[in-house]
């Protein structure tokens, strides 16, 4: 459905987006998984035609996105990640106006809109202007906006930020409920557990590169059957590196100051690591643990965790 | 598309109608203001003359003291009076420049003294309401006064009547002897006995451009508030753009099948449609309240260059858009800009008013060329060829800020 070769974009000389390469499968929710400021948003920018790349190329049903003309942007739908709608019309109104633009009219319109407003909840407001919305009815709604003209990918730029857990789980309901209706979708989150609930394969980016990419599984194997030790503390860059030296099967992730992440498989368990550590003169502030998932898989390539 | 857009941005100021409509209520209000203060009938009492237009054919020495008469006492500071000859002053009554004409007529004063039926000819401007009825009473007065005095001197006259066809000057004794009579005569014959030997004909003339003068007040000044509260509507119009921008609606305009190019021409038409709707709405307002009017001729102007009106100030418009990169600064450039043009081009201010360089830099205003077209229209009916200069000025106007504010603009969105 959607084929990504080395796409790259520079501001200023920042590279943003750095050889980017994916590939998304006919009706899969792929996630596209990142801290703030990886480069998600300039890679979606770049997909759905706002952002000219500096190199590669991007591929939608085979079809040259930046040279396939208008047209293309007919199989693309896309929910930015603010709410792009206009708050003085009624959810009808917007809906009406945004699936008149790729040519719906008459009752096919009308049908659409109905089942829309079904699908997302809001079928009693429909007449209320959106201004009067809460912010999980207008992110309901936002995402009803890219689905009017039924498009084949829909890109998804992190749509449930700032918003209730109600709300969020709402949001949720209604990706699957897109992608049950054979919609392909690219999700980017930053929530890992959105990624784990909802998506078929991702893949992470941080720095504008793609660190790892698969299904979930194939990604938690990156971690391996090891566990994730965060020290976080006082003391000496040299002691925190010779803790390696007394339990042979540590390896160190990242050592900052004041905070280290070391590997250590399931099986040897925690207390020799304890000793080591007071042993070691670590005046510790915090000690954290993280099984294997997609959350130490993340911390394991960017040697941080994803909130950071 | 473009017909989509349209629409929706009609819907969103119809459902958001708030600011609009104060901008269109401005130039009543302004006008109202204005008229209260310096208007035809309001402020301050303002000294109230009637221009009297004399056209003496007779050049004799009874229409000279007829002439004299309205330059005495307090009639004096009431009738302006203005001696013309020829075809002056039919012009000017044509023109609605004057009150009344009054036509002394050749061999007035023979006639006076050979006692023969004499015609005084009065034509008065029917879109004054006061001064020519005024006038006319004045000339009546007169007239009727100098028929009691020929009728009650007739002896006397009849004696300098001849006098002054022997071309002999009468003795001293006979002056005096004239003098006693004509003083015993007034004192004893009552005038109602005598029918008049000096009559008043009065005319009313159809002025041709003139309406009244309150008309004029409110079409001078609608014309000012009207082109200035139009750059400021235009200029909320332009807004939008920023607001679409700030809103992400236009991020995901261009992510569909609306181009920049085509969501800029979109705004450039909603501008234009409703300026021409905000001025179609002050001016049918205007008549209705302050009692503007246009003919079907005027009307025939005034529709093309509105148009090219709008489209001129909507380049003013957009122009101070294309060079703001921020709503920030175009909030603070805006009222800027337009003020300064707005003032320069006599919305204010009449330029007449202005000091003698500033009239001359007048010029450079848009706005100018706006207020002196709308009011050559609505004043002096003028038609499109004698307002060939103002449509060619705001028309190159209108193509150059236009064009580069669209470039500028869609270069500036695409960055």
């Amino acid at each position: 459905m959607l084929s990504i070769q080395n796409l790259t974009k520079s501001f200023s000389g920042l590279v943003a987006v750095d050889r980017v390469s994916f590939e998304i499968r006919k009706g899969e929710i792929f996630g596209f998984l990142g801290p703030n400021g990886a480069g998600k948003t300039t890679t979606i920018n770049m997909i759905c035609g706002l952002l000219n790349p500096d190199a590669g190329t991007i591929r939608l049903d085979g079809a040259d996105v930046m040279t396939a003309g208008p047209a293309i942007r007919n199989k693309l739908g896309v929910v930015p990640q603010e709410v792009a709608l206009y708050e003085e019309l009624n959810a009808v109104e917007n809906l009406t106006f945004w699936g008149g633009l790729y040519g719906l009219r008459g009752a096919e319109l009308k049908k659409r809109i109905h089942d829309l407003l079904d699908a997302s909840g809001l079928a009693d407001r429909a007449k209320d202007a959106v201004k009067n919305y809460s912010g999980g009815m207008k992110r309901r709604l936002n995402m009803a906006a890219g689905m009017i003209h039924r498009p084949k990918l829909l890109l998804l730029d992190e749509p449930t930020v700032g918003i209730d857990p109600q709300a969020r789980q709402h949001m949720l309901d209604l990706v699957r409920a897109f992608s049950r209706q054979g919609t392909t979708i690219l999700y980017t989150t930053h929530y890992l557990d959105e990624a784990e609930l909802l998506c078929d394969r991702l893949a992470i980016i941080d720095h504008g590169r793609i660190l790892a990419s698969g299904t979930q599984e194939e990604i938690k194997r990156i971690v391996g059957e090891n566990r994730l030790l965060m020290v976080t503390g006082r003391f000496s860059r040299s002691s925190a590196e010779k803790m390696t030296q007394k339990i042979r099967q540590l390896s160190i992730v990242s050592i900052s100051e004041n905070n280290a992440v070391y590997s250590l498989p399931v099986q040897l368990g925690t207390g020799k690591f304890l000793e080591a550590l007071v042993s070691g003169g670590f005046k510790i502030d915090n000690l954290g643990v993280k099984e294997p998932s997609l959350d130490s898989a993340f911390i394991k390539l960017t040697g941080r965790e994803l909130r950071d | 598309m473009i017909g989509k857009l349209l629409k929706k941005d009609a819907l969103r100021r119809v459902k958001n109608p708030g600011g609009f409509i104060l901008l269109l209520i401005l130039p009543f209000l302004f006008v109202l203001i204005v008229g209260l203060a310096f208007g035809p009938s309001g402020g301050k009492q303002k000294s109230f003359s009637i221009k009297l237009l004399i056209e003496d054919r007779d050049k004799s020495l009874a229409s000279q003291m007829l002439k004299f008469a309205f330059g005495q006492g307090e009639l004096a500071k009431l009738i302006l009076l203005q001696p013309v000859q020829g075809d002056t002053g039919r012009k000017q009554m044509d023109e609605g420049k004057a009150s009344a004409l009054l036509i002394i007529p050749a061999g007035f004063g023979d006639s006076l003294l050979h006692q023969k039926m004499v015609d005084l000819l009065l034509i008065k401007n029917p879109s004054e309401a006061f001064g020519p009825k005024i006038a006319e009473e004045t000339v009546r007065l007169f007239a009727e006064a100098g028929d009691r005095l020929v009728r009650i001197a007739s002896e006397p006259l009849a004696r300098i009547g001849k006098r002054t066809d022997s071309n002999k000057a009468p003795p001293d004794a006979e002056i005096a002897f004239i003098s006693v009579q004509i003083n015993r005569l007034i004192g004893r014959v009552s005038s109602y006995l005598i029918p008049p030997k000096i009559t008043l004909d009065v005319k009313t003339v159809s002025v041709k451009k003139r309406s009244s003068a309150s008309s004029d007040f409110y079409a001078a000044n609608v014309s000012r508030m009207m082109v200035m509260c139009l750059l400021f509507i235009l200029d909320v119009l332009f807004r939008d753009i920023y607001e679409e921008k700030e809103n992400r609606t236009l991020m995901r305009l261009r992510t569909g099948p609306v181009g920049v190019g085509r969501f800029i021409l979109s705004k450039m038409l909603f501008a234009f449609l409703s300026g021409l709707a905000a001025l179609a709405f002050v001016w049918t307002g205007a008549a209705a309240l302050f009692g503007v009017r246009m003919d079907a001729v005027q009307l025939f102007t005034f529709i093309p260059f509105s148009c090219v009106l709008v489209a001129a100030l909507a380049g003013i418009a957009m122009l101070i858009h294309a060079f703001s990169r921020t709503r920030a600064q175009s909030n603070a450039l805006s009222p800027a800009v337009i003020i300064v043009f707005s003032m320069l081009g006599g919305c204010m201010i009449p330029v007449e008013a202005l000091p003698p360089f500033m009239q001359k830099a007048a010029v450079i205003s848009p706005v100018y060329w706006g207020v002196n077209g709308l009011q050559r229209i609505t004043l002096d009916h003028a038609n499109l060829i004698q307002l060939i200069p103002h449509v060619l000025v705001l028309s190159s106007i209108a193509c150059s800020f236009l064009a580069f504010s669209f470039f500028m603009i869609r270069r500036k969105i695409l960055k």
